[in-house]
Parts: C-alpha cells; sequence; structure tokens
C-alpha cells in the first residue's frame, strides 16, 4: 500500500531537482546569449539558436532576444510538459523559463 | 472485567499487527524532510546564481559609464529593474550597492578610491533588513537561518597608452586656441589638454585630429570644415591626472648641460660644432657655420641674414630674431624666450625627403613667432606659451609642445610630409600618459 506513496514522493523530488536543473541551464544560456549579444558577437538569430541549442532530449526551448534603449533582453520558456523526470509535478500546463538583460557594449 | 481488560491490553501489547502503517507514516515523513532539505538547497544555490547573473549584467553595464559615477549608478540600476518588474525600485540591489574603486590585478583586490574609478563594484542582497528574504519553506518551518543571500560582481576597464599626436603637432598642456582662415592638412595633429577653442571658417582634412584631454572644453564657431562635416569633434581619450604635464622632447636644461659639458655631436649628419663661449651672437656676417655659440645673455639674431648650421644657446637669455631671415639646420635654446619677427624661412624645402626635423628651439619660457612665416620641419618645445602669428605655412611638419597654452591666429596654412619626420634627439611625439578608460571593459570578479 505504501509503495505508491514513495512512488509519488520520490517522483516529486526527481521532477523538482529536473525542473531546477533545467531552470539553471536556461538561466546560464540566456545570460551567455544576452551578452554576446551585447558585445557584438552574436547577432539576434545567433543568439537565439545558441538557446535553443542548449535544450536536451525532448526540451523545447522557446527563445526570443529583442533590443530595447540599448539593453539586449534575452528570454527563454519551455512547458512544463516538457520537463525530463517522472512528470508527477510536470504533468498540467504552464510555463516555466529565465531571462537575461545585458548593456549593449559594441 | 478487570481480568478481562487486563488481558486485552496485554495481548494488545504484544500484537504487531498494523505497525506497518505508523512507521511508514514517520518514514514518509523522514523522506519528505531530506527531499525538502535537497529542494531548499538546490533553491537557494539557483537563486544565488541567479543573483551571480543579476549583479554581473549591472555591473558590465556600469563599467561602461566610467569614470562618472551618476550616470553608472543609473544605468546599473536600469539593468537591474530589468530583473525585478514587478518592483517599483529594486529592493535588491540600490546605489548604495554600487562602489567605485580600482581593481588591483595581482593581488586580485578592489580598493575604492575618491580618485576617477576604473573598477565599479555591485552587490545584490536578500536579507531581513531589506525585507526581501527569499521564502522557503523548509527553513520558515524548522526557523533555521535568517534566509539571506548576497551576490558580488566586480568589472573594470583596462588603462592603455594614450599616443596623442603621435606623428607630431601641436601639443598644449593648457588651452589651444585657433583663430579663423586656417587650414589643417593630412594628419596633422592639434592637442589641448585643458580645452581648444576654435574659430570660423577653418579647414581640418578627414584625418587631422582635434585632441583633447579627458576633460578639455571644446567650442568652435560657424562654417568650419572638420573632414566634410560642419560639426567638429574634440576626442579625448587623454589622460585623468590634471597635473600630470606633457614631457617635453628635451629641457632646456638637459640640452644646456649636455652642450655645457662640451658634447655638440646631436646633429645626425655627425658633424661636429666648436663651442665658443660669447657675451653677445656675432654679427651675421661673422658668425662660423658649425659653431655652437653660448651667449651670456641675449642672443639677437640681426634681420635680413641667412643662419645655417649653428646652435645658439641664450644661457639666462632670451633669442631673438629679426624680419626677413632664413634658417636651416640650427638648434636654439633659450633659459627665457625665443622670439621671432615676420617674413621666416625655415627649413630648405627638402624636409620630407630628407625625413627629419631641421630646425629645433627649446625655452624655459614662451616661443612666439610673428607672421608671413614658412615653417617647415621644426620642431620646439616651452614651457610657457607658443603664440603664432598669422599667414603662416607649413608645408611639412611642424611639432610644437608647450605645458602652457597654444595660441595660434589666422589664415594659417599647416601640412604634413607623408611620413612622419624623425628628431635629431631621438626623441619621438609621445605625451607619455595612460588612458584610463581607453581599453576593454569586463568582469574580474
Amino acid at each position: 500500500m505504501w509503495i505508491p506513496v514513495y512512488f509519488v514522493l520520490s517522483g516529486l523530488v526527481v521532477d523538482a531537482t529536473s525542473i531546477a536543473l533545467t531552470q539553471a541551464r536556461m538561466q546560464a544560456a540566456v545570460s551567455d546569449a544576452a551578452r554576446l549579444v551585447a558585445v557584438g558577437y552574436f547577432s539576434n538569430e545567433e543568439g537565439v539558436s545558441f538557446i535553443q541549442n542548449q535544450a536536451y532530449s525532448i526540451e523545447n526551448f522557446t527563445a526570443r532576444i529583442s533590443t530595447s534603449n540599448s539593453i539586449v533582453t534575452a528570454t527563454v520558456t519551455m512547458p512544463l510538459a516538457d520537463v525530463i523526470g517522472l512528470k508527477i509535478i510536470a504533468r498540467g500546463e504552464g510555463v516555466f523559463g529565465a531571462s537575461a538583460h545585458f548593456y549593449t557594449e559594441s | 472485567m478487570i481480568t478481562k481488560l487486563r488481558t486485552a491490553i496485554l495481548r494488545l501489547k504484544k500484537n504487531e499487527d498494523g505497525w506497518v502503517s505508523p512507521f511508514s507514516l514517520f518514514f514518509s515523513l523522514g523522506l519528505l524532510s531530506f527531499g525538502g532539505v535537497a529542494y531548499e538547497y538546490a533553491e537557494t544555490v539557483r537563486q544565488k546564481t541567479q543573483y551571480q547573473h543579476i549583479t554581473d549584467a549591472v555591473a558590465l553595464a556600469a563599467v561602461t559609464q566610467l569614470p562618472d559615477r551618476e550616470a553608472a549608478i543609473a544605468l546599473g540600476m536600469q539593468v537591474a529593474a530589468k530583473y525585478f518588474p514587478n518592483e517599483e525600485t529594486p529592493v535588491s540591489v540600490t546605489s548604495s550597492d554600487f562602489q567605485f574603486g580600482t581593481w588591483d590585478e595581482e593581488a586580485k583586490a578592489f580598493s575604492t578610491t575618491d580618485a576617477p574609478a576604473t573598477a565599479v563594484s555591485v552587490m545584490a542582497v536578500r536579507s531581513k533588513e531589506r525585507k526581501n528574504v527569499a521564502y522557503t519553506a523548509f527553513r520558515a518551518f524548522t526557523q533555521s537561518g535568517d534566509h539571506g543571500l548576497r551576490a558580488r560582481s566586480i568589472a573594470r576597464v583596462t588603462e592603455v597608452p594614450f599616443n596623442a599626436c603621435a606623428r607630431g603637432g601641436f601639443i598644449s598642456g593648457g588651452y589651444l586656441t585657433t583663430g579663423s582662415h586656417n587650414s589643417f592638412g593630412k594628419s596633422f595633429c592639434t592637442y589641448g589638454q585643458s580645452g581648444m577653442e576654435i574659430g570660423n571658417n577653418n579647414y581640418y582634412e578627414s584625418a587631422a585630429s582635434l585632441q583633447g584631454g579627458r576633460n578639455a572644453t571644446f567650442s568652435y564657431g560657424g562654417s568650419n570644415n572638420c573632414g566634410g562635416s560642419s560639426v567638429c569633434e574634440l576626442e579625448t581619450p587623454g589622460p585623468d591626472d590634471p597635473d600630470k604635464r606633457i614631457t617635453l622632447p628635451y629641457s632646456q636644461d638637459y640640452l644646456e648641460n649636455y652642450l655645457q659639458a662640451g658634447n655638440t655631436s646631436i646633429f645626425r649628419d655627425g658633424n661636429m660644432y666648436t663651442i665658443q663661449r660669447v657675451s653677445k651672437l656675432p654679427k651675421k656676417n661673422k658668425l662660423v657655420p658649425y659653431t655652437a655659440y653660448i651667449v651670456n645673455g641675449d642672443a639677437e639674431f640681426s634681420s635680413n641674414g641667412n643662419y645655417e648650421n649653428l646652435i645658439v644657446l641664450a644661457d639666462s637669455g632670451t633669442i631673438k630674431a629679426g624680419a626677413n631671415t632664413t634658417f636651416h639646420n640650427v638648434v636654439l635654446l633659450a633659459d627665457d624666450d625665443i622670439l621671432f619677427g615676420s617674413n621666416t624661412q625655415f627649413g630648405d624645402g627638402n624636409h620630407c625627403a630628407e625625413g627629419r626635423y631641421q630646425t629645433y628651439m627649446f625655452a624655459e619660457g614662451n616661443i612666439e613667432l610673428g607672421s608671413n612665416n614658412a615653417m617647415n620641419a621644426i620642431q620646439m618645445a616651452a614651457k610657457g606659451t607658443l603664440t603664432f602669428g598669422t599667414n603662416i605655412t607649413a608645408i611639412g611638419d611642424i611639432h610644437g609642445e608647450t605645458w602652457g597654452d597654444v595660441i595660434f591666429n589666422s589664415n594659417n596654412s599647416l601640412d604634413s610630409c607623408p611620413d612622419a619626420l624623425v628628431s635629431d634627439f631621438g626623441w619621438a611625439p609621445d605625451i607619455q600618459a595612460l588612458d584610463p578608460f581607453g581599453g576593454t571593459r569586463g568582469l574580474v570578479m
């Protein structure tokens, strides 16, 4: 009777960890991309490709880079349903993501 | 009845049926707690990483505005606000979290300073005092820790050598003032450390430079042509230290001591000069070529003379030259001023092919030249003021440096040789300063 409970609890930990890891990877990706666009190393399109290339397996990163008032903003989002894990937390609707902002130096 | 109850209690006490349920309950709580601890730790690390990214971005933005601290804070806060869209003013990063100073590359240490800063430190803080502690369910439940975190980034700009008028021109440690209807051709360079003011109807070829110190003021009149534009701009990547003086090519003192010690082989052509100590400079027809005259007091060149291959030192005096003269291969040293009249021809016109300066003037005081002079291939330096009259033509390079002002009148035409001229004194123009804000800007911590 307790086996399903343990399974659910373990699944919660696995899913939470997976979300945290994915979000950390997203944060690193948008920071790197925004910085590289800000210094002129990447175009916006190259920055978007760079972010999307950081996705693993079934993950589907939706990236966007824009510049306003000389501040480059990079955002990435992904549906919770695409999180690699046991999909106990991540079964439902919703998205999560990260963003970064760098002043244009080029 | 009592016996039955006692028997039932004893049986229940020994009975192990159903023990799995409370055990599992506590085990599950323990498992959940461990999971919670792991999650909270991961979340704290994630927040710390996120805040590090924020301080990186804010510091990199702020450093682009140095040395203007107010602009650096304003831009840094503008970037920080992007990370906290739900806050009217970011609480985690405030203007008091910016520090300005210098970065010691060897010690890997940041020091604050009131002088112009080349590095900026930015801190992001979550703390009880700021009422922005991170909500963490497990730590809130256990009342452990203060839920605070800090992240810090330091960005700096590197220094680079500043080569003002590297191939010659007019370099002023004070203000450089130009009148009207002047023409600056090719790569002719003018530099005013404190500032520059140019009049009307001046023409600067696109390669001609207008440069100034970091805080130099700049104003110009109408109808100027600066590289094809009516808008003239002053390059100001200069040194930050207003007290740092331009290093003159050779001080008059140095050359005087050199000459007084009997050294005369300062011309590249290797000609030896005979030293003569006199109380008065001989008349023009009595001057002997390849002689170094050390005059006790003022030295005067009379008008309508042709002077070549001479060294003249006015020991404790002024050098004066009348009008309608020509000078070629002459070194003039004065403890006081050097004053020239009008209609003077410097150089033989062959200086570009020869590739060297042909006339040298070094004065402890001022150097003044009158009008209608043809000034070719002259290197000069003074501690006072350089003043030039009107209608000067300089087809070849002319280079003048002063700790004071350069005053340049009207209707002058200056140009450069295809290649920079070489000084017989083995000196190349360089104001020997570092531009503290001319290098790359990036994170160091």
